[in-house]
């Protein structure tokens, strides 16, 4: 146990300093058949239109999805074309020993719709820093 | 007769039959009349047949929480409209209900299918009907209409045109759109014509002496 404590900060510190400290985002649902909702790694987000995503935002100093992002907000600079919505999730998070974050705490989640054809962003910001998406929806 | 004892099966079957959300926080249920057993059934693990109407009830499920007052939005109501508790289904399309609770915060989602319906047919129980049906007079038959695509029964209700070619047999209102009570006046034949969904569909009655 001692050893975790005095490990744990000199490991965060070598991550934060090697750049590897990062939230992420990942989507937690699929698309419906024949229809796209798709999260990549370069924050684009594509939807057919009528159809929503879900995604998460975690973080992790030593390993992706060690702790969650806390409190968010989510805005649609085009609502008309996509909307989104801070997204409930009841299960508590269960992190690591070694996490920054208490067990306990709810997960960051958002869900997007795709409502017209046409481009828009969206401005995310969590505890752990601010995000856009590139949001792309397309006729089915 | 039938109803009574297809009944307890039916709700027997129908405890898986509601279709859980895509973040599984709530559990959503088309409201089937108690002789429909395949919508009983089916949940809504089929699509709507547009033009028709579906009523839906939704429960949460969030531990340590009763349900809060939320709202319904569809993803693309040129697909499927909500009105209250009933779905609209307007043209073939997936669109996504997004279960909203009164701040905006989203609950759950769920992708509702609508599909043009190829054929309807008169139901007795939840069983298709065919053929010629013989009846002595006095007897009673209840009937509906269901929507089908191939061998898809879609879910929806559209009120349908009821017709008979002769007076052997009386088509009286039920209360419900979607059936009808026919009644055997006296010996003869009939062919009942049902109109729905811009389809038809016929059926010989027979009236025996």
């Amino acid at each position: 146990m001692r050893a975790r404590v005095a490990i744990a900060p000199a490991l965060a510190l070598a991550a934060v300093s090697a750049g590897c400290a990062d939230t992420i985002f990942d989507a937690i649902t699929p698309p419906p058949p024949s229809r796209t909702a798709e999260l990549d790694d370069r924050d684009r987000i594509t939807l057919s239109r009528g159809v929503a995503l879900a995604f998460e935002c975690t973080y992790g100093v030593y390993q992706p999805g060690d702790e969650t992002c806390g409190a968010a907000t989510i805005r649609s600079r085009d609502p008309s074309i996509a909307g989104a919505w801070l997204g409930h999730a009841e299960e508590l998070y269960d992190a690591p020993q070694w996490a920054d974050t208490p067990s306990g705490q709810i997960r960051t989640r958002f869900v997007v719709v795709g409502f017209a054809a046409g481009s828009t962003t969206l401005d995310v910001h969590t505890e752990r820093g601010d995000r856009q998406f590139d949001v792309t929806v397309i006729d089915p | 007769m039938h109803s009574s004892t297809l009944l307890p099966t039916a709700l027997a079957l129908c405890a898986a039959c509601g279709t859980e959300g895509a973040l599984r926080h709530s559990v959503f249920t088309p409201d089937c009349e108690e002789d429909d057993v395949a919508c009983l059934q089916a949940g809504l693990d089929a699509p709507i047949a547009s033009g028709g109407v579906q009523a839906l009830s939704i429960n949460l499920d969030i531990p340590g929480t009763g349900t809060p007052s939320f709202k319904l939005l569809s993803a693309d109501p040129s697909v499927v409209e909500v009105a209250g508790n009933q779905l609209r289904a307007q043209t073939p399309g997936v669109s996504a209900l997004v279960l909203l609770t009164q701040d905006d915060v989203a609950v759950d989602f769920l992708h509702i299918w609508v599909e043009t319906p190829d054929r309807i047919a008169l139901q007795r129980d939840g069983e298709a009907l065919s053929g010629t049906v013989e009846l002595l007079p006095g007897d009673e038959l209840l009937l509906a209409v269901a929507p089908y695509r191939g061998v898809n029964r879609l879910l929806g209700e559209q009120t349908a045109e009821w017709s008979t070619s002769s007076d052997a047999v009386a088509v009286l209102q039920d209360g419900n759109p979607r059936r009808r009570r026919l009644v055997a006046r006296g010996p003869g034949s009939a062919t009942l014509t049902v109109r729905a969904f811009e389809r038809e569909t016929s059926l010989d009655l027979v009236v025996l002496p």
